[in-house]
């Protein structure tokens, strides 16, 4: 008898965790879908999978458009999987906005599976120059990847077009164009918007080629998973990660992390860094070893509950970046 | 004052009396089987008698100093234990357990004891095998030898001689008669094999979710419910 | 070998974890022998799946993992161990409905928070960086709390292992040794499914004790081999998973099968020698 009700208030007890866990994150969401949807049918409605999208349309459009982001604050963007109504909102949209790199890869269905007549779709890595994801000493290669020895079968493109601001401007000029398309009523605004965002975009470039051209070293290590290809080539950096691209692998190998450790002590690496939305455990193992600082090098996939309630938006995440790089190379 | 007296006890199951009307003493050096159909409440009233349930009416009482510790019990075996990796040494040394008090090892005293059973039983010699390498009927004299040092008046035991072949069986019967004899030890078995436990006792209690007899052997092999019981027919 | 083993320890978290790994293992096949000869070798699978379901609660919450698993975990072991054959739902059922149960409750509550990213992985297949200096801590006082127990109450955790009835009926108290023990293997669990994950954490429990009876014929020598190939195996998997860069969890249960399948061999040949 007693085992029972131990049992229950187990069972129970587990169960009300579990539903205040979730409050807010999934409210959140629905009502935002259901104000979108009543809000009218003027307004464009445009659907973004990933956070440095969304940003760039929402500022590009200010309030004269619906935007949507289909990832969740603090969710991780590579296993993303949509759930029925996300379905329904992509179907909805006037302007669906993704990355089109492997963990898009649901989209090609689910846009096969739709009617997309009245529906446009704006595909990220066209936008742009495209670079393989390359495997570089000391890195842990991809699980079912054979040694960098053999020839790739097809060369996996690196997804993560948008860590560079020149990219980024492309990105931006090209969706604002497609917006001015569909939406010509408000092509005024949208255009002003792009001028002033394009700006400060360009500004955050100089800043960056400021601070890499007047550094010390050009080297920096990832004490995790590495999306700064386009980063890096854009601005001369070379590199060290502990896993090429955004690979699925999480399990640190013991031999990785030690080839880090000696690169840092080596070549006298002050700083170490982690993406965002990672358990740094890594990261904190190589500075406890070497005595280097940790810091986050955020590469903007997505961005926390606190930091999206707060209005962080990519400028303001890569002006962070600008910071801690200084001190990395110097 | 009996050994061993029941008045008046009934068990039950979550509310469900499953045995009722128990009446009966136990004096020193009786030989008292146990017998009933299936069901009939034989194992719940050995629970009872080793303390391990508590009898929903009525009392058990014990006397002439035995204490409840001092009960030597052979339990059914488990499929699990036939497999288990012990010494013969380990598992008899176990039945001193109950003399350990606070002592975390067994001493000198313990072990002379062990060999001692062991001898008595006839199977000194196995002293270091393994247990799940014997026969059955060995690994029954082992458990029997276990009984032994937990006790020196009273053994309980619980369906001795199922899955033994006849020539272990007689075997068995034999070893746990001479200790009745010559050992002066109380015996209380329960028992499916009615016409072996009846011969080799002196008293018998037949339950059938109740107490329907007790009393000496041959009064029991007399009455109609004996009569009926051994031939084997249903009553 | 020494070079390389010097190397290791040169790196923190690999302290870290060696000390971590060889005392957990070391208490893991202890309290294994025990629960493998009580039939309840599926009850490390059971915990540790209790326990992924407790660190995604906790990590939802953003409380502190360990003070949300240990609790939970340490509860579901007293359930588990407490079923007896009596019971309408019998050992194995229960630890089967606890096993999926738990792991559907932690995937849903993570996939309603922040849905499923590396740290649910690591969770499920161990990581050797997750070692901190407070899991040092606690697994030196746990393998203290063990080894005096298996010292100095030897021979009542023999008693109650072998015949449960029987050491009640003597007098002794087995429902409390049933709870020190739980006890302890929850806490093993959850120190060590962080290192080994959740899915491999029970091989820690059941191998050592399987192998060692293989050979053995005295209960006391079965957890002296249980406890030296326990320790052994991890620290062979361990390097061998630093050298050749492969994960270190399924790396040391990969060791464990190897050196079950020799003693196992050894058995084998042993019986037929004997036959002849």
């Amino acid at each position: 008898m007693i085992k029972r009700t131990i049992a229950c208030l187990l069972a129970g007890l587990l169960l009300a965790l579990t539903l205040t866990a979730c409050g807010s994150p999934a409210a959140s969401k629905s009502a935002a879908a259901s104000a979108s949807a009543e809000a009218g049918s003027e307004k464009l409605s445009v659907v973004c999978t990933n956070f440095p999208e969304y940003d760039f349309v929402r500022q590009i459009v200010g309030d004269k458009a619906d935007v949507t982001m289909l990832l969740k604050p603090g969710a991780e963007s590579h296993s993303y999987e949509p759930t029925p109504q996300d379905i329904i909102t992509i179907q909805n949209s006037g302007l669906f906005v993704y990355v089109g790199g492997d963990s898009d890869e649901w989209v090609a269905d689910v846009l096969q599976s739709m009617d997309q007549s009245k529906m446009t779709v704006f595909k990220l890595m066209d936008a742009v120059d495209l670079v393989e994801e390359e495997l570089v000493e000391g890195m842990q290669p991809e699980a079912g990847e054979s040694d960098s020895s053999a020839a790739a079968e097809t060369p996996e493109m690196d997804e993560h077009v948008w860590t560079s601001p020149v990219n980024a401007m492309k990105i931006v000029q090209k969706l604002s164009d497609t917006l001015c398309t569909l939406d010509a009523a408000n092509q005024d605004t949208y255009k002003a918007n792009t001028e002033a965002y394009l700006a400060q975009l360009k500004k955050l470039d100089g800043d960056f080629r400021q601070v890499i051209g007047s550094a010390k070293r050009k080297e920096i290590i990832v004490g995790d998973r590495f999306p700064f290809r386009y980063f890096c080539k854009e601005y001369g950096l070379t590199y060290y990660a502990a896993f090429p691209g955004c690979s699925t692998d999480t399990e640190a190998d013991a031999s990785t992390v030690a080839f880090l450790i000696k690169k840092v002590r080596e070549d006298q690496i002050p700083v170490v860094f982690h993406i965002e939305l990672s358990n740094e455990q890594m990261c904190n193992s190589i500075c406890e070893a070497t005595g280097a600082k940790s810091e986050l090098l955020n590469a903007v996939h997505n961005v926390s509950d606190s930091d999206f309630k707060a209005g962080a938006t990519y400028v303001s995440l890569m002006e962070h970046n600008v910071d801690v790089l200084k001190e990395a190379l110097n | 004052m009996s050994l061993l007296t029941c008045r008046d006890v009934s068990f039950s199951y979550e509310g469900t009396t499953v045995l009722t009307g128990l009446n009966f003493s136990v004096e020193a050096g009786d030989y008292l089987c146990v017998v009933g159909e299936n069901g009939a409440g034989k194992s719940t009233l050995l629970k009872g008698l080793l303390r391990l349930k508590k009898p929903s009416e009525g009392e058990i009482l014990t006397g002439e100093g035995l204490k409840s510790e001092e009960i030597g019990y052979l339990p059914q075996q488990t499929a699990a234990q036939k497999d288990f990796p012990a010494s013969v040494l380990e598992v008899v040394l176990s039945g001193r357990l109950n003399r350990l008090g606070c002592r975390p090892f067994y001493g000198a005293a313990d072990r002379a004891d062990v060999r001692e059973k062991l001898a008595l039983l006839g199977i000194e010699g196995l002293k270091d095998r393994c247990y799940r390498d014997l026969s059955g009927g060995q690994q029954q004299r082992v458990l029997l030898a276990r009984a032994l040092c937990a006790t020196k008046k009273l053994l309980l035991l619980d369906e001795p001689v199922t899955g033994l072949d006849p020539i272990m069986t007689a075997d068995l019967y034999r070893v746990i008669g001479m200790l009745h004899r010559e050992r002066g030890i109380t015996v209380i078995m329960v028992s499916h094999d009615v016409r072996g436990a009846v011969e080799q006792s002196d008293r018998v209690l037949h339950l059938g979710n109740r107490q329907l007899f007790y009393g000496p052997s041959e009064e029991y092999r007399e009455s109609r419910l004996g009569r009926c019981f051994l031939g084997g027919a249903a009553c | 070998m020494l070079n390389t083993l010097a190397e290791m320890l040169s790196y923190p978290f690999l302290v870290r974890a060696l000390v971590v790994g060889v005392l957990v293992s070391l208490c893991a096949s202890l309290l294994g022998a025990s629960l493998v000869l009580k039939r309840y070798s599926m009850i490390g699978d059971g915990l540790s799946h209790v326990g992924f379901a407790a660190l995604a609660v906790a990590y939802a919450m953003n409380a502190a993992p360990l003070a949300v698993a240990i609790p939970v975990c340490v509860v579901c072991a007293f359930l588990l161990l407490q079923l007896k054959d009596s019971s309408k739902i019998k050992g194995d059922a229960a630890t089967a409905l606890l096993c999926s149960g738990a792991l559907a409750v932690g995937v849903m509550t993570i996939s309603l928070t922040t849905g499923m990213n590396t740290d649910v992985c690591n969770y499920m297949f161990g990581s050797i960086l997750a070692m901190s200096r407070g899991d040092v801590v606690l697994s030196v006082l746990l393998s203290a709390a063990v080894l005096i127990l298996y010292v100095l109450f030897y021979n009542r955790i023999f008693a109650v292992t072998f015949d449960e009835t029987f050491s009640s009926a003597t007098g002794t108290r087995t429902r409390l040794y049933n709870m020190v023990i739980a006890f302890l293997t929850a806490i093993t669990v959850v120190l060590g499914m962080r290192m080994m994950g959740t899915l491999l954490i029970s091989s820690l429990i059941v191998f050592p004790s399987l192998t060692a009876m293989r050979v053995c014929r005295k209960f006391k020598s079965t957890i002296f081999l249980s406890a030296i190939l326990s320790v052994a195996c991890f620290m062979l998997g361990l390097v061998v998973s630093y050298l050749g860069s492969v994960p270190t969890g399924a790396c040391i249960v990969v060791t464990d099968i190897a050196v079950f399948f020799v003693f196992f061999e050894m058995e084998r040949l042993k019986e037929r020698g004997g036959s002849r």
